[in-house]
């Protein structure tokens, strides 16, 4: 708790120092709009932004849900299917190592500029953190939990749902933090190399004018649907972690 | 990352490159007999033969982004393992800047890039920064984390043989910290080539992102595979290089994971 | 009644079992040629040099692991893969963290599908008597290692069964713990008529606790000696301090230094 307060003290200092900076002409304004510009930006402009915004978070949150359905049911598939798993691991991994993001100018090539294009390009690199975390969970099962099982006589389903599953799902939600921000860039990227619509549109708009009051004022919403999904699933996160009722493996891929 | 099923296969994968091959088969015939417009999906052929004409202008754009996205890298990963190391230093600028660093991870970080043009110009410059804005903050993120994970008995072990605080640093912390900071600097390098791919589609004049966005404006898409294929290539280097440089450590260092 | 074929059938039994794991380069041989009986309501421990074969041969009495060679029967009947009546204890208590106790102990009712009110009697009376009563609600995190166990214990026997297999059940806690571990079960074995297989590395646990000590050999394990342990039951955990308890505990360690030399 203390130590929020001082990082927010801490945020709160550099807010205004940057408008102190700007105030006193040490910044110009054209170059790094002041705190007071930005609020006036998003008051002055409500319609347009609240259009964007509502189109930008539509779009991740959908793409981002999209992303947890198809990352986990391919986890899945490959955790449970080991030549599969052979066949397609190496390649899950080597996606991982080329910059994915740059691949957004083919799904323009697929699938034009609207939003199926934006909606796929967040899902393609949306899907992934889950997909590793989905396996890295149902791989880290405690080995003797899972020969109870056997002695017990579990049937498969059983010990998916009664063992498997519990002990993934932390490393799942993990994925699912990544993936929340990673729904949110693919989007943005989407919306940079479509531009057509959407709050990274405006940003690249805003910026090609010189208008950094109006960028800013977009990246604080993007910030605001950023923290909103990511929230979610640190609620998710933590109702899981009441039934839970024990400390947490903990899991992050970045 | 974790998980008995993630480790790198010791052996050459047959199985997924023979797997690999038959794609590209399928993927030729696919284009070949069932008339996929070459727009939409140019055949394994056409790419390559635009690899080959476009080579050099190819190279100059790979030298531009490449050289770009290396510097970048670089400066990213000593920027972030010392700003890494002032916060575990300094009890005062953790407690200031650590809850922001992770609130930054939230940020959409990518979002930022038409502000850079604003500030820095279309050009190296902007881009430049732009690449290190996005890389830097894994490596310190990585690193702070493994500077924390010593292990509290070598810590107590380093005071007891009255080391003082740099040693315990320099001596225990550090290795220690290895492993987590080459994590970071993985995220890095395909970060480092993310940033300044995306600052070419936002605005540039050189540079693959550019040569795709050009590419994209004349529908020549066995270019856009090209440039895409030469680059992915590029960041997969970096990364390997990086892997390369963990090895090599480990094997200088001893740390295990 | 579970069925049971003849009147005095054994409760489990080796015959000539053998073992080799299908290793490379070279094929490892972990048991050979085993045979001995488990009578009804007979309490028999294993003791044996480090890696030779025991755990093997308790996955094969808990069905497993499937026998190279030989034949292995339970209550008159060949045994193919993990039996209702049994019940199995490893060497960690393996609880599902995020179960409560009484969870973890009705776990295996849970996995059945055996209605919970059928067995709650009987899993409160168990966590009663190996001391966690009060602990039912509490998750495995908060119990130490030696309570962790005694809910393995009850988890074990929740289902009333009639063979016990235990591979080291104690053998991850301290020497004090692990003997008042010890006193636990024997007190609990007093009021049953199970059969049991104890594998352990503690000569005091083998003579306390069993009816008949069976002394491997190093690897492949066969059976080199057979010791009946001549205490008569109802045993008190103050035998132990006795000077003919002393003299059993010193000649099963000349056995096994015979054996390992
Ligand atoms: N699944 C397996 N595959 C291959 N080898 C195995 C397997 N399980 C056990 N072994 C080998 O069989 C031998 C006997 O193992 P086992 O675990 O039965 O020994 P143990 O008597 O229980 O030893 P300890 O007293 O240390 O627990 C060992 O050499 C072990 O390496
Ligand atoms: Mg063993």
């Amino acid at each position: 708790m203390k130590a929020a307060l001082t990082s927010a003290l801490a945020v709160l200092a550099m807010l205004l120092g940057w408008e102190a900076l700007v105030r006193g002409k040490a910044v110009s304004p054209d170059l790094l709009a002041p705190p007071s510009a930005v609020l006036e930006a998003l008051l002055r402009h409500p319609d347009i932004l609240l259009d964007q915004g509502l189109s930008t978070a539509r779009e991740t949150a959908l793409g981002f849900l999209l992303a947890c359905l198809f990352g986990a049911a391919l986890g899945a598939a490959l955790s449970s299917a080991a030549l599969l798993r052979r066949v397609a691991m190496p390649w899950v991994l080597a996606l991982q190592i080329v910059p994915k993001m740059a691949l957004a100018p083919l799904f323009v090539v697929w699938l034009g500029v609207g939003a199926p294009c934006r909606l796929a390009f967040a899902v393609f690199i949306a899907f992934f953190p889950v997909l590793i975390g989905t396996t890295a969970g149902l791989a880290g099962t405690d080995s003797g939990a899972l020969r109870l099982c056997r002695v017990l006589g579990a049937g498969w389903w059983q010990t998916v749902l009664r063992v498997r599953l519990p002990y993934a799902v932390p490393q799942l939600l993990a994925g699912m933090k990544t993936a929340a921000t990673m729904a949110l860039l693919g989007v943005v990227i989407g919306e940079f190399v479509t531009a057509q619509q959407g709050l990274g549109y405006v940003v690249m708009f805003a910026a090609s004018l010189g208008e950094t009051a109006l960028v800013l004022a977009a990246i604080t919403l993007l910030c605001g649907i950023g923290v909103a999904l990511y929230g979610g699933v640190l609620l998710l996160e933590l109702a899981f972690a009441r039934w839970y009722g024990a400390p947490m493996p903990a899991g992050e891929f970045g | 990352m974790s998980g008995a099923t993630l480790a790198a296969p010791a052996r050459l994968p047959w199985l997924p490159l023979a797997i690999g091959v038959l794609v590209l088969l399928a993927w030729d015939s696919a284009v070949r007999f069932a008339h996929v417009p070459q727009v939409l999906l140019p055949s394994p052929g056409s790419v390559a033969s635009s690899l080959w004409q476009a080579a050099p202008v190819l190279a100059r754009h790979a030298l531009a982004t490449g050289g770009a996205a290396c510097g970048a890298f670089l400066v990213a990963v000593a920027a972030g393992m010392v700003l890494a190391a002032v916060m575990m230093l300094s009890p005062l600028l953790n407690r200031l800047l650590y809850p922001n660093l992770l609130l930054f991870q939230l940020l959409p970080k990518v979002a930022l890039g038409p502000l850079f043009v604003v500030w820095l110009g279309i050009g190296l410059p902007s881009l430049f920064a732009f690449a290190v804005f996005v890389s830097v903050f894994p490596v310190a993120v990585g690193t702070l984390a493994g500077l924390r994970a010593a292990d509290p008995n070598q810590l107590r072990m380093c005071r007891a043989a009255g080391g003082n605080a740099w040693q315990a640093f320099w001596h225990v912390r550090l290795p220690t910290s290895m492993p987590y900071v080459f994590a970071g600097a993985k995220v890095a390098a395909t970060m480092a080539f993310t940033g300044a791919t995306v600052g070419e589609f936002i605005s540039a004049n050189a540079g693959l992102g550019y040569m795709v966005m050009q590419a994209q404006a004349r529908s020549d898409t066995p270019l856009i595979f090209a440039a895409l294929a030469v680059l992915c290539l590029l960041g997969a280097a970096l990364y390997g290089a990086v892997g390369l440089a963990e090895t090599a450590a480990r094997r200088r260092w001893g740390t295990r994971r | 009644m579970p069925e049971a074929p003849t009147l005095v059938a054994d409760a489990i039994r080796f015959d000539a079992v053998g073992k080799t794991f299908p290793t490379r380069p070279v094929p490892l041989r972990a048991v050979e040629s085993v045979s001995f009986t488990v009578r009804r309501g007979e309490f028999v421990a294993i003791l044996g040099p480090s890696g030779c074969g025991k755990s093997t041969l308790l996955m094969m009495a808990a069905g497993l692991e499937v026998p190279s060679e030989g034949r292995l029967e339970r209550g008159g009947v060949e045994l193919v893969g993990p039996h209702r009546q049994t019940g199995v204890m490893f060497q960690d208590a393996t609880l599902l963290p995020w179960l409560s106790v009484l969870d973890n102990v009705l776990f295996p009712a849970t996995i059945r599908r055996i209605p919970r009110a059928k067995v709650l009697d009987q899993a409160m009376r168990l966590i009663g008597t190996v001391g966690l009563k009060g602990f039912e609600g509490a998750r495995p995190h908060e119990l130490s290692g030696g309570m962790r166990q005694r809910a393995a214990i009850c988890r074990a026997l929740v289902l009333d069964p009639d063979l016990i297999l235990m591979d080291e059940p104690f053998s991850a806690l301290d020497a004090i713990t692990r003997d008042e571990m010890g006193d636990v079960l024997l007190d609990l074995w007093q009021h049953t008529q199970k059969s049991a297989i104890f594998v352990t590395h503690s000569i005091r646990e083998a003579v306390l606790l069993a009816d008949r000590v069976l002394v491997m050999s190093r690897r492949p394990a066969t059976v080199a000696e057979e010791l009946v342990v001549p205490f008569p039951r109802p045993r008190a955990p103050a035998l132990a301090d006795s000077a003919e308890f002393g003299a059993v505990v010193a000649h099963l360690r000349g056995v096994i230094a015979r054996n390992m030399a």
